[in-house]
């Protein structure tokens, strides 16, 4: 289905030329009118995506979506950051984007409406188009466009542009992880009782699931710690651990487009994510420890009770 | 009780209700020292800090705190030499905190001392103004974060009363719907924690769409003031923490009492804040007290 940008209200366009690792590396990206040139170097190839919520009658259900324009090229970009040449132009389409063949896209749109998510080892995009709707319906000024890549169930690059704030995040595996073109560290706290934690209350206003995260509230703050934040977007939160602002980030109940852009920031800042067991990370899994020390990782798993979960790969 | 002094020959329009600013002097010193604490702030975020505890684990001062304090009030001191303060740093170290009819200044130097320590970008320096004991009609107060120039430096809420929204247009009344701030407060014993726990069960319960945490009062209670939330309520928070903002939300249209549903006590270290007096009132029926010694007390 093809869609156009009339359909769309409050949309702000960002515009990513990201190369494939058969490209010449660069990193472009243009966030409406503005340009900025970041570094490092990127391997990677050009999508535009325009992001906003669908206007009332335009016949699809309201909410918010993603555009999609896919440029597939080779090449060096040409002098003055304009993209690569173009070879392939695959138009507009709405999120996901299934191409023919190989790649295929994850996008919270299409599991809302009830597909499974099948992470395969093709090349894949794993996208929140708004990650913080809840924040974005209230205007509470912490919103963030989660864009992960995957190759072979692995993180290959994640950005996540926290846009009231006009923070880009962006991470390419081996080459570390930079906000506006400062590399990021995280903390390496190790001592508990020292730590500054993030997470959130979720959605699932079931009292169950909700006496098990306010008892794990509970017993981190009684270890004791410093203290526990909550933004309300599961993407920023983590990019705060990689800039050392907080030193782990957990929560169960989240989905894969949450977690795929800002995982790889966090390892390519010296974190390390794992499960909240303690055992090792699963993208699909709904749930994550994001630390910026393996001791603190370990002790937040030991304090928590796990919530039963559907996964994000389970079938119907 | 005089008005700053340049404003003297003001003081009678303004007592006949006249457009004077009796304490405009006063505002606009205000404004450029919490700019200048703000510059002081965001350079000091980037360097090792030395950290002590207050009153708990979770309860942090830096010198950073100390430095800013003194710097405040000097310069106000000297400016104008019949005013009062009261001042976190200062109490902290022995000054009661009374507040009588004089001008007094009400300072918090750095809201959100645990997020500085940790680089944690929601950092605030508060300067609140009261007269008669009363938090000043006119806008006197300003809370001024550093501008995010750093990579982790700090959140802009920056709220100047020609750029005020109105808090009368909240997303509902009824905390279902509603986004809701609040904050730890210092105390971490068992009993406190269950409380603390509670009150946000039962605010999620009660279908709120969310709460939020983000370790400063006074820049969540401006995010309300900016129409960015519906409600917040705390439990251990201090005047110098309330005395700016509790205008900036007067001021946008919103409401700001005590926890009980009375009248707001500067004093008591508790308050609920919202866009309408009814949403306010919601939030008084469902939470439950946490016990924490009013700043006047000895």
């Amino acid at each position: 289905p093809i869609t156009t940008p009339t359909l769309l209200e409050e949309a702000y366009t960002i515009t990513i030329d990201v190369y494939c690792p058969y490209f010449a590396p660069f990193l472009h990206i243009t966030i409406i009118k503005k340009v900025s040139t970041l570094k490092p170097n990127f391997n990677i190839f050009s999508i535009t995506l325009t992001i906003g919520r669908r206007r009332r009658g335009s016949g699809s259900s309201p909410g918010a979506c993603a555009l999609a324009r896919l440029r597939l090229g080779e090449g060096e970009p040409a002098a003055g950051g304009k993209g690569c040449a173009v070879v392939l132009d695959v138009g507009v389409l709405e999120v996901p984007l299934i191409l023919p063949g190989f790649y295929g896209f994850i996008g919270e749109e299409s599991v809302a409406a009830g597909e499974g998510s099948i992470l395969t080892d093709n090349p894949t995009w794993i996208i929140d188009p708004i990650d913080g709707t809840t924040n974005f319906v209230h205007r509470f000024p912490f919103v963030a466009v989660s864009i992960g890549f995957v190759v072979n169930k692995k993180i290959e690059f994640g950005i996540v542009y926290s846009c009231v704030e006009d923070k880009m995040y962006t991470a390419r595996k081996g080459k570390g992880a930079f906000c506006n073109g400062q590399k990021l560290q995280v903390s390496g706290q190790e001592d508990i009782t020292k730590s500054l934690l993030v997470t959130e209350l979720g959605s699932n206003r079931d009292p169950e699931t909700i006496k098990i995260i306010l008892s794990n509230m509970e017993r981190l703050l009684s270890i004791p710690i410093h203290g526990i934040r909550a933004v309300g977007t599961a993407a920023v939160n983590m990019c705060l651990v990689a800039t050392g602002g907080a030193d782990a980030y957990y929560e169960m109940g989240i989905h894969c487009w949450d977690m795929a852009g800002a995982g790889i920031i966090i390892t390519e800042a010296g974190g390390v994510l794992l499960d909240v067991s303690g055992g090792p990370f699963d993208l699909m899994s709904r749930r994550i420890i994001a630390a910026s020390s393996r001791a603190i990782g370990e002790r937040i798993a030991k304090a928590l009770q796990i919530i039963p979960l559907k996964r994000d790969d389970a079938t119907n | 009780m005089k008005p700053c002094e340049e404003e003297e020959e003001q003081g009678g329009a303004a007592a006949a209700g006249g457009g004077g600013d009796p304490w405009k002097e006063c505002a606009e010193l205000a404004v450029q020292l919490a700019l200048r604490a703000g510059q002081i702030i965001r350079k000091a975020l980037t360097e090792e800090k030395q950290v002590s505890t207050k009153t708990s684990a979770a309860d942090l001062v830096t010198e950073t705190d100390h430095f800013v304090e003194n710097l405040i009030i000097s310069v106000l001191k000297e400016k104008f030499p019949s005013h009062r303060f009261i001042a976190e740093e200062s109490t902290a170290a022995g000054s009661k905190c009374v507040l009588t009819d004089s001008p007094t200044w009400i300072i918090d130097p750095v809201d959100g001392t645990c997020n500085f320590v940790h680089r944690f970008p929601t950092v605030a320096v508060s300067i609140g103004f009261a007269v008669n004991r009363e938090l000043a009609q006119q806008k006197q107060a300003f809370d001024q974060p550093p501008p995010p120039t750093l990579a982790y430096a700090c959140h802009i809420v920056a709220i100047f009363r020609s750029h005020m929204r109105t808090a009368s247009t909240p997303s509902s009344d009824y905390i279902s719907k509603a986004l809701i701030l609040t904050e730890i407060g210092p105390k971490r014993d068992p009993a406190t924690l269950k409380l603390f726990l509670g009150n946000i069960e039962r605010l999620l319960k009660a279908q709120a769409h969310g709460v939020r945490v983000i370790g400063s009062s006074t820049l969540a209670l401006c995010h309300l003031a900016a129409g960015a939330a519906d409600a917040y309520y705390q439990f251990g928070l201090h005047c110098w923490d309330l005395a700016a903002a509790t205008v900036i939300i007067r001021e946008a249209g919103g409401t700001v009492i005590d926890t009980s549903g009375g009248p707001l006590d500067l004093m008591s270290c508790r308050v609920i804040a919202a866009g309408t007096r009814e949403m306010a009132m919601f939030i008084a029926q469902e939470i439950q007290t946490i016990h924490y010694r009013r700043d006047d007390e000895n």
